[in-house]
């Protein structure tokens, strides 16, 4: 949408308002809303200002947005929209006849940025071919790079009511995606080889329209929709010279387009025997995705050389064809048998068929076609003992087979317990426990020949998504109104996971959380609202470094068996990452007078992250991370309004950002000539991201509004 | 493109002119009579007045005693009688609050799972969330936004405390910049997905936005397919890309073979040399810094590139 079709859209709404109200009879159409203007400046500090604008457009310029709300017996419209021609424009338009349609129109668009002044040696950034010639060590002559994407959601919807209680809804919007992401690419074909910061092209579209028909009662509800989706990419893959292979173009695979259908089946009968309710819900979709299949490795070698490099890892196949196929069947029966008594019963089964091309490569490389089945079953019960207490318990079991290589059964059992006070008229308090116990077949045990074959190690590794686990919870929370004004709310939360049987991998994580929240607001005074949160994240794991592709004598037979002795080569480590947050927030909203309200808050926010080492021997040296990473953000926020009359207002605000981040990943960051004894085709390239995010800024704005 | 965009314009114009006609449809229709209510109740009159339950409402208040109970005694004597509906009952459960609301709103598609979900388990009610005679919603602290409208997030944070907490984190979806609601996942409504998540899985419903992670891949990471939480938090995180662990470590956590991923990068492996001398450290790493095992694995999510460069996610 350009500014002109945005000025039509804008004057279009402009005209519809005073049109409307001017209408008179038995019958007005009664309307009110605001249009507001003005401007925004801001100040800022920073080599990277793409946090700051992660997610808006906050350049100088004018801001805008309209407000129009109105109706008749029959009719209404709601609509509103705000920054008009900026990156991050607005526009809701609702509307409907009671009792017949109801219709909505937006846009919502939304810019995320990545990195502000980076810089690249490649020409192109931004397109599907990135040229340069390595090595290029001289950053005066890179290109300057920005990072960052424009997303477009256009859409709208529509429902007919007037055959109530039938109705038909229609869904549809478009999703543009234009600009590029972060990206990078390996030098070589093995690690070590040093890699390359690429700006990944983005310029995706999403088409969504969704159908729905159904029958809505108070004590029947069914429904039956169709969803169709469709994602394009302009983009196959994209291209670069790569240093490593003498500038030959190396390819880089981008997100293949697919095509999404799903049916859904929804039913809830109500006052059915036992004062219950029973809903049930099929799911059918279908992803599917084609894709002609490479057939090296690189797609042009570097001019006058044919090297094995280069050469052919055929796949069984020319094509993939992408087909997953999945079904869902939820059933939820809940039930008050008694007064005080409120249960629920539930199922959920899952299955996903993979349909898609089985290939295989030259270089051994083989798809795996993942199929799973999950069985889900469980119940809760909630009993209210008097009018003061309220006891609640329950039960989940869940089942997953799946073909995955290193676990294909895995089941868990949770029970939890809950106790609700509300004796005291002005106090609620409520701790709920859970427990959970889950087991998985673990499909490696028998891996690898002996301890000197590499392949024996996976029998100690476990991914810690279906590691076998025992966690822990313990959830308190207390709401306190000792009078009508004040508020008091605590959270806590102790979360506990224990892999046991994992010996390399993630072994524990342990979560500790407190929040408070106070708030007090007199009806016509000022209110306040104030909270503090903290917590604290540990992650420990266990690991194996075995430095070398088969156990020698520096390492000493059988080094890949973790029981075995430790040498300079082959050595188990571990590591304790410690996250500990602080959040403290206040706001006030403070009526100076009937004409003047002003209003503010204020956020600090501490990260303090680090990782701890220790290796057997302390073989490796593990050096602590003590900013991994650390982080401190504050942000203050005042605005005014004063009120002239019924119809003109202007707000003034003030807001200052300031945000300081370390981190042992990029503290000291070099866009190249890393490492430093490397070989000139071996070096890394890298473009900034991530490495200059501090920055500070004041924003200053002024708004005219006038309602009508 | 240009046509597009142009009859997406006409479209949205064309909407506005429908409701132009709207007036002149209405003339034949009854008449807006201020509720009797509304002599004493002027304030919560207006506040309803152009939304739906206003349009409903009449001389008697009909609308106004739907919600709040029968009102004759109360009009007779207003200081001594008055309307015993539950919204006006301090003692009145959730559920009888709820009740209220659901005698008209029951037959609605989007309260087609109220009594599966977790808010009606847990006692919350209609008017916990919604404000419907519009008095001041919460005391708002965040950051500065562009964005004038009403916060859903400032709604949900009131109890949810930990989302709130995580979606002020450096990472986090934009929550607090109004641009994605969290209804957009949830269904505060009621859903038979746990969570009350709008779609049957977890990664359905990160994809309905995600549309580029669908695949299929020719080579699909297991952990993605699995459950994209298995990584990311949705509701924010102190690391970059909303991950809940940073990589190396979170790869590390899964992955331990010989060479490389099972290598202990402390800082040594950093930019910065440890022992404080200029220049890049000599024994810097480039599986460490930046984005660690990202920098060659960028293709994470899935790859559709031939042989071991697809099966390891590096092209």
């Amino acid at each position: 949408m350009n500014k002109r079709q945005l000025a039509i859209l804008i004057a279009a709404l402009f005209v519809a308002g005073p049109a409307l109200a001017q209408v008179a009879g038995d019958d007005a159409f009664r309307s009110t809303g605001s249009v507001t203007a003005g401007g925004i400046y801001t100040d800022t500090s920073g080599k990277d200002l793409s946090k700051f604008q992660e997610y808006q457009d906050l350049n100088n310029g004018m801001l805008s947005n309209i407000y129009f709300m109105g109706r008749n017996s029959k009719s209404w419209i709601d609509a509103y929209g705000e920054n008009f021609g900026r990156d991050d424009m607005y526009v809701n338009i609702r509307g409907g006849m009671y009792d017949m349609f109801t219709a909505r129109a937006y846009t919502n668009w939304l810019p995320h940025n990545f990195l502000f002044n980076g810089l690249t040696p490649f020409t192109g950034s931004g397109s599907s071919d990135l040229k340069a010639t390595f090595p290029s060590p001289n950053t005066a002559v890179w290109q300057p790079l920005d990072l960052g994407y424009q997303r477009k959601d256009t859409g709208g919807s529509f429902e007919w009511q007037s055959y109530s209680p039938w109705y038909f809804r229609v869904d549809g919007n478009q999703v543009k995606t234009q600009g590029t992401k972060v990206g990078a690419g390996s030098n070589g074909l093995s690690p070590g080889n040093g890699y390359t910061d690429l700006a990944i092209p983005v310029q995706y579209e999403t088409n969504n329209v969704t159908g729905e028909f159904g029958y809505a009662t108070k004590t029947m509800t069914l429904s039956a929709s169709y969803l169709a989706s469709n994602f394009g990419n302009a983009n196959e893959f994209v291209t670069w010279n790569n240093g490593f292979f003498s500038n030959g173009i190396d390819k880089t695979y981008l997100p293949p387009a697919n095509n999404y259908q799903r049916v859904a089946l929804n039913g809830t009968w109500r006052q059915l025997p036992l004062s219950s309710t029973l809903a049930v819900r099929y799911t059918w979709d279908e992803t599917k995705s084609d894709a002609t299949l490479g057939t090296s490795v690189l797609t042009t070698p570097p001019a006058g050389t044919t090297g094995p490099f280069y050469g052919a890892i055929d796949p069984s196949s020319p094509t993939f064809n992408g087909d997953q196929e999945r079904q869902t069947f939820t059933l939820g029966w809940a039930a008050t048998p008694l007064v005080g008594l409120d249960t629920r019963v539930y199922l959920n089964w899952q299955k996903m068929n993979n349909n898609s091309t089985h290939v295989e490569f030259a270089d051994g490389g083989e798809n795996e076609l993942w199929n799973y089945k999950k069985e889900n079953a469980g119940f809760d019960v909630y009993y209210r003992i008097n009018r003061g207490n309220r006891i609640g318990g329950g039960y989940d079991y869940n089942h997953i087979t799946q073909n995955r290589f290193d676990f294909d059964d895995t089941k868990s059992n949770t029970l939890w317990a809950e106790w609700r006070n509300t004796s005291l008229d002005t106090l609620t308090a409520r701790i709920k426990y859970s427990y959970l116990d889950r087991s998985s077949n673990f499909l490696l045990n028998n891996a690898g020949a002996n301890a000197n074959d590499p392949l024996f190690m996976e029998r100690f590794v476990r991914a810690f998504d279906l590691a076998d686990l025992t966690q822990n919870r313990v959830k308190l929370t207390l709401d306190w109104a000792p009078t009508d004004n004040i508020g008091v709310a605590v959270e806590y939360i102790w979360k506990d996971n224990d892999y046991g049987d994992t010996t390399l991998g993630r072994t524990k994580d342990t979560r500790n959380e407190i929040f408070a929240n106070l708030t007090y607001g007199a009806p016509t005074s000022w209110r306040v609202s104030l909270f503090a949160d903290y917590e604290t994240i540990k992650y420990d794991s266990y690991h194996r470094f075995v430095g070398v592709g088969s156990c020698n004598a520096t390492t000493g037979p059988n080094c890949y068996d973790p029981n075995s002795p430790a040498s300079a080569s082959s050595y188990n480590w571990s590591a304790n990452v410690d996250n500990e947050n602080w959040l403290i927030g206040l706001g006030v909203d403070y009526p100076v007078n009937e004409r003047f309200m002003l209003t503010g808050s204020v956020l600090y926010e501490q990260t303090d992250a680090t990782s701890d080492m220790s290796a057997q021997n302390n073989f490796g040296n593990p050096l602590p991370l003590n900013q991994y990473p650390n982080v401190k953000m504050t942000s203050l926020n005042l605005k005014g309004v004063y009120r002239f009359d019924k119809n003109w207002s202007v707000t003034a605000g003030y807001a200052y950002q300031k945000y300081d981040y370390s981190d042992d990943q990029f503290n000291g960051y070099a866009y190249t000539g890393v490492p430093p004894t490397a070989a000139a085709n071996q070096q890394s390239y890298l473009n900034g991201w991530n490495a200059f995010q501090s920055y500070d800024a004041n924003i200053f704005y002024v708004l005219g509004t006038f309602r009508f | 493109m240009r046509s597009r965009s142009a009859l997406a314009v006409a479209g949205i114009v064309a909407f506005v002119a429908v409701f132009l006609a709207f007036p002149t449809m209405a003339q034949t229709q009854k008449v807006d009579t201020k509720p009797v209510c509304a002599n004493c109740h002027e304030q919560a009159h207006k506040s309803i007045d152009l939304g739906p339950h206003g349009a409903k409402n009449d001389a008697t208040g009909s609308m106004c005693q739907a919600c709040h109970g029968e009102a004759s005694a109360h009009l007779k004597d207003p200081t001594k009688a008055k309307p015993q509906g539950p919204l006006t009952n301090k003692a009145a459960t959730a559920g009888e609050k709820t009740g209220v609301c659901l005698t008209c709103h029951a037959g609605s598609r989007h309260l087609t799972f109220w009594e599966s979900g977790k808010h009606a388990k847990n006692e919350v009610s209609c008017s916990n969330c919604h404000n419907i005679h519009k008095e001041a919603g919460p005391v708002v602290v965040a950051p500065f936004t562009t964005s004038f409208r009403a916060n859903e997030a400032d709604v949900c944070g009131k109890c949810h405390q930990q989302i709130r907490s995580a979606t002020l984190k450096p990472s986090h979806h934009p929550i607090i910049e109004g641009k994605i609601k969290c209804s957009d996942c949830h269904n505060p409504h009621g859903a038979l997905t746990p969570v009350m998540l709008r779609a049957e899985t977890v990664n359905q419903q990160c994809y309905s936005c995600h549309t580029d992670k669908r695949g299929p891949y020719v080579f699909n990471h297991p952990a993605v397919e699995e459950n994209c939480l298995s990584c990311h938090n949705p509701h924010g995180s102190v690391y970059a890309k909303l991950l809940n662990e940073k990589p190396p470590n979170l790869c590390q956590d899964c992955h331990d073979v010989a060479r490389h991923p099972g290598t202990v990068y402390g800082a040594a492996a950093g930019f910065q040399n440890p022992s404080g001398a200029p220049g890049v450290n000599p024994t810097v790493n480039t599986r460490f810094i930046a984005r660690a095992c990202l920098n060659c694995h960028s293709n994470i999510h899935g790859s559709n590139a031939p042989g071991h460069r697809g099966q390891f996610f590096l092209r």
